[in-house]
């Protein structure tokens, strides 16, 4: 009996219940769910926060499967116990300074770290000795039986293991204490929570990389699993976890996620497909499928609308001719529709050839955008320039099948070879761009991490880490394998300051080799307004609060289409208030035909909200009869409930009483004016 | 004429003032009351000293103390100053307050006097503004009023009372004289405590060379930091920027102890503190009540309590020339000027107690 451990890389998200929790979705855009304390399933989520408003963690369920497809665990007649170990780490703060895509080995070796003179984080620490101190490592733990529990606090450090927790004093931010927890179900199964979203240090941040000093809780790291039997034998098996900030918008998946990563590099690297890909080329008679290959890229695109705002991308999507027609006849529309998707840039790209610096298709004095209209993996430095975003290799070749008509349109398709809770798992993180992305990075793109498809290769073993500790500077990206916080230490630490940053990002699209220009450096125009990875870090959402009394702390009216994250207004307030954001959901999701994605759960109370007129800034009383909308942080919270409660059901009542004595004694009041005086 | 309400008295101003002077009028009278206020009730309010005669004055119009919250009053607050001298000394011993005093919580106790003019009878228009007032050949006034979000309307008033504040906005709409007796400008903003740090209750005070600073302890973990300077000062030295703000700051030695533990800090604001008396006798059925009528240095702490008598003898006013006696407006006027030069005398001698800046432009001006 051959068992492997599913999914092979889990993820798991942040959150900052203390109480409550839910477990990650089985189906790439599909809902989390709802859990016990103990990490049994209770169905669908309900809501995404607890009562007090706060983020429920998102553990990642780990389940045996045999070959076959079939479940063991404590209930299997000849299962004598399971025992997981985990082995999370933060290894950011012992990492190189983010510096977008220097670093990354697959630009060939001239790109390394050291050759591109790449700044530590915290570079007063030098020697290797004290670079490691920066990990945060409390060690692995270990979870049998059912129902049972463990922290990655200090409380619970192995005996002997040279664990490392970041100083409990920070002058920003709250400081890291654990890393998360290992539960286990009622039938013996793994659950990996990760942190509550702590994020300190005694730097102001500045960048959207982070600065020295700081910590936060993510972490990836380790899965192991031992099986034994009644007969006396045993197996050992291993896998991966990552913990992410939270997806705040589960149902919208990226266009290129992390699944379609881990595949291409599968098919391209570890003979997956075969048929599609062998001897280091793509096999050009290939027969994709409509329904498995291409509808979901055309969704993912369609369904953006609901968090940016890419309207060309819209009526890209909107059916102009039958995509799932295959006949010559057809050939044309689809060749023209694929003529339309960027093309990659080679690594590193070679002029004049750079696909992925143009911005848009010209025929004659026509434009339109090329696809996928978003930001590539480096729109922000002036090296190794990749600007707009285009689909991965493998990605591009179904489409090209499905252009050429090699392909058919069939529901009942084959699955690849991968099991679907592998891909369900990282099918809901960011793929593509990675600058850096927001759970990992393109480390993963890297063949040389895996040891065979969606499985990470590990370095070293437990016996090693505890006699020497996780190592600091080693890059895994030479060979060899990772540790425990390799996947994540590339990320902005804390994770607030990219995610709060980076959501938008001016483009020059004249200039292939230059990004930014002046002093201080800033994008060369002319630009164009792009986003970043729209479905995990939402930026124009529908407003989705559909009674009065809700409406009232809304202070927009359903429907209006706002900024996701109206009201935070700094690093900082990102740093305490990640958990006032809303969700993102699907509010037509039981019917068949259209979704309806509306902002949900957004904790409104914290927010304050003025009309400021023109007049404020410009001085002109003429002016006064324009008014923008701002939003911010009440800074004094007895303000905000005072606010709430007593001053403004004081105003209603006074208003109540006065216009109602004015209709008795006069006539009726004007109707309000038509229209708003909002302007956004 | 569409929308118009028509009422005895209009009050323009919601604050301790505008309430005082409608309790005054709808317990002593039949006239009917309407009070105007622009805000949303939301406006930053700093806490305030008041002395125990306050109690008497809300008992005059109608408040017994068991109307009062726990949090309304907070007693025994003491009063230290650094004011004349390196050494901290009990205010008493400065400035010679007489009885007990208390700190007030301004928004609660506004809303509590909001809520009582209601229930009496009174009606409130919050969120509204007055775009302009007439007066016709009788002295009756007609007001053109907006809503937020209603709208227009109008009001017809017999009398119209000023409670604006230190800008006596309609005042100055009517063309009412006022005459200024300096520039004092208040640079203040909030300090938040955690709730596990113990924040003693009480007021310091502290002069410096351009003017002084004053930090009071308010409920719920707050306390006011508040820089009171010149105005042509205040520009010159550019003390509306942070940076210049804090560097005063850092010349404080008691203050700087005291907000040492902040946990955060709000924004500033920048409010009027100059003194000032208005003369009301040029419009007929009109007057000014609380600041905008007269109004005081904080360190005198006469604001409120004033605000409160001046309001209820406005109403007097009002009430007794409603009755057809003449010269009521004269009288209260004649008293108003009577309390704010005697104020000048006692400004004077507080001010006088401060002798270690004999050439800074700030101290000199006020000996």
């Amino acid at each position: 009996m051959n068992l492997s451990i599913h999914p092979s890389v889990g993820v798991a998200r942040l959150g900052n219940s203390p109480t409550d929790i839910c477990l990650s979705p089985n189906t790439i855009g599909g809902l989390p769910f709802d859990a016990d304390s103990n990490g049994n399933a209770l169905g669908p989520i309900s809501d995404f926060k607890d009562a007090k408003g706060l983020i429920k963690r998102q553990g990642q369920p780990f389940t045996i499967l045999t070959e076959w497809g079939e479940e063991v665990n404590l209930d299997s007649p000849n299962v004598a116990s399971i025992e997981w170990t985990v082995h999370l780490a933060n290894k950011k703060a012992a990492w190189y300074q983010y510096s977008e895509l220097q670093g990354n080995l697959l630009y060939g070796t001239q790109n390394s770290y050291q050759n591109q003179q790449i700044p530590f984080r915290n570079p007063h620490k030098t020697t290797e000795q004290e670079r490691q101190t920066l990990i945060v490592d409390p060690g692995p733990r270990t979870v049998s039986g059912r129902s049972k529990q463990i922290g990655f606090d200090k409380s619970n450090v192995p005996y002997g293991y040279p664990a490392q927790y970041p100083s409990e004093n920070v002058l920003y931010g709250s400081p890291i204490t654990t890393l998360g927890d290992l539960l286990t179900d009622n039938l013996g199964r793994l659950v990996v929570l990760g942190g509550y979203g702590h994020a300190g240090g005694n730097l102001p941040l500045t960048s959207y990389g982070g600065s020295s000093t700081w910590h936060d809780d993510i972490s990836d790291g380790a899965v192991y699993c031992t099986v034994k039997f009644n007969d006396g034998t045993s197996v050992s098996l291993t896998a991966w976890v990552v913990v992410g900030s939270p997806d705040f918008a589960p149902e919208i998946v990226n266009i290129s996620n992390l699944s379609d990563t881990m595949f291409d590099v599968a098919v391209r690297n570890f003979n997956l497909v075969p048929d599609m890909y062998s001897n280091g080329k793509f096999n050009p008679n290939y027969q994709a499928n409509y329904q498995r290959d291409i509808l979901p890229i055309i969704n993912r695109i369609g369904r953006y609308q609901w968090v940016s705002n890419v309207q060309s991308m819209m009526a890209f999507t909107s059916n102009v001719f039958d995509f799932t027609d295959n006949s010559d006849a057809n050939w044309h529309n689809r060749q023209n529709y694929f003529s339309y998707f960027r093309r990659n840039d080679s690594q590193p790209p070679v002029p004049p050839t750079l696909p992925q610096e143009q911005l848009l298709r010209q025929n004659g004095t026509d434009i339109f955008p090329m696809m996928p209209l978003n930001s590539g993996s480096n729109s922000v430095s002036n090296t190794n320039i990749m600007k707009f975003l285009a689909l991965d290799e493998t990605q591009l070749f179904l489409m090209q099948q499905w252009a050429n008509g090699y392909f058919i349109s069939n529901t009942n398709y084959d699955q690849y070879p991968v099991n679907s809770r592998d891909t369900a798992s990282v099918g809901n993180c960011v793929g593509l761009p990675m600058c850096p992305g927001i759970e990992v990075t393109w480390s993963l793109q890297n063949p040389i991490i895996y040891d065979s498809p969606y499985r990470i290769l590990q370095y070293g073993n437990e016996q090693l880490y505890a006699t020497y500790g996780l190592t600091p500077s080693r890059d895994e990206c030479e060979g060899g394998g990772c540790e425990p916080g390799d996947l994540t230490k590339r990320m902005a630490c804390p994770w607030q300051a990219d995610f709060f940053q980076c959501t938008i990002q001016l483009i020059n699209f004249t200039d292939p080799s230059v990004n930014k220009a002046g002093d201080p450096a800033a994008p060369l125009p002319p630009t164009y307004y792009s986003y970043w990875w729209p479905p995990q870090s939402p930026w124009d959402v529908l407003v989705g609060e559909f009674t009065a009394d809700g409406q009232v702390a809304t202070n927009v009216p359903a429907g209006q289409q706002m900024n996701y994250a109206r009201g935070i207004n700094s690093f900082t307030q990102m740093v305490t208030y990640w958990y006032a954001l809303g969700f993102i959901r699907d509010k037509n999701s039981h019917s068949t035909g259209f979704p309806f994605f509306v902002e949900t759960e957004r904790n409104n109370e914290i927010f304050t909200y003025d009309n400021v007129p023109v007049s404020q800034i410009s001085g002109n009383k003429e002016d006064n009869e324009t008014t923008i909308p701002v939003f911010y942080i009440e800074e004094n919270p007895q303000i905000i409930k005072k606010r709430s409660e007593k001053g403004r059901l004081l105003m209603a009542h006074l208003e109540e009483v006065g216009f109602k004595k004015i209709e008795i004694v006069g006539e009726r009041m004007p109707l309000p004016r038509s229209g708003t005086r909002n302007r956004r | 004429m569409q929308n118009t309400l028509e009422t005895d008295v209009l009050i323009v101003g919601g604050g301790p003032a505008g309430t005082s002077a409608a309790l005054s009028l709808l317990k002593y009278s039949d006239l009917q009351v309407v009070i105007i206020e622009e805000t949303n009730l939301e406006s930053i309010k700093i806490g305030e000293q008041v002395n125990s005669s306050i109690f008497d004055l809300m008992k005059y119009i109608g408040i017994e103390k068991d109307h009062f919250k726990k949090d309304n009053f907070i007693k025994g607050y003491s009063t230290t100053a650094a004011w004349g001298s390196e050494r901290m000394l009990v205010r008493d011993s400065i400035f010679n307050t007489d009885t007990e005093s208390f700190q007030l919580n301004r928004e609660e106790f506004d809303y509590m006097l909001l809520e009582k003019v209601s229930e009496q009878g009174g009606i409130i228009f919050p969120r509204t503004k007055c775009l302009n007032f007439n007066q016709d050949e009788e002295n009756c006034w007609t007001v053109s009023l907006k809503h937020d979000v209603k709208g227009n309307f109008t009001a017809k008033a017999t009398f119209l009372i000023d409670a604006t504040g230190r800008l006596a906005s309609v005042g100055r709409k009517l063309g009412v004289e006022s005459k200024r007796d300096d520039e004092l400008t208040a640079i203040g903003r909030f300090l938040y405590f955690k709730e596990a740090q113990h924040i003693k209750q009480d007021i310091v005070i502290e002069s410096i060379e351009d003017g002084w600073w004053y930090c009071a302890t308010l409920p719920n973990q707050t306390m006011t930091l508040t820089l009171f300077s010149d105005a042509n000062i205040i520009q010159e030295k550019r003390l509306k920027k942070i940076e210049n703000w804090s560097a005063l700051l850092a010349k404080t030695t008691y203050i700087n102890r005291k907000i040492a533990a902040a946990d955060s800090i709000g924004k500033p604001w920048i409010k009027n503190a100059f003194s000032q008396v208005t003369d009301i006798l040029s419009r007929k059925n009109f007057l000014a009540v609380g600041d905008a009528v007269a109004s005081f240095d904080p360190i005198s702490s006469m604001g409120i309590g004033f605000a409160m008598t001046s309001g209820c003898n406005g109403a007097k006013a009002i009430i007794d020339a409603h009755l057809g006696h003449t010269m009521t407006f004269n009288n209260y006027q004649e008293n108003i000027n009577k309390i704010y030069n005697q104020y000048l005398k006692t400004k004077r001698s507080f001010y006088g107690k401060e002798q270690r800046w004999n050439n800074s432009a700030f101290w000199k001006k006020r000996f």
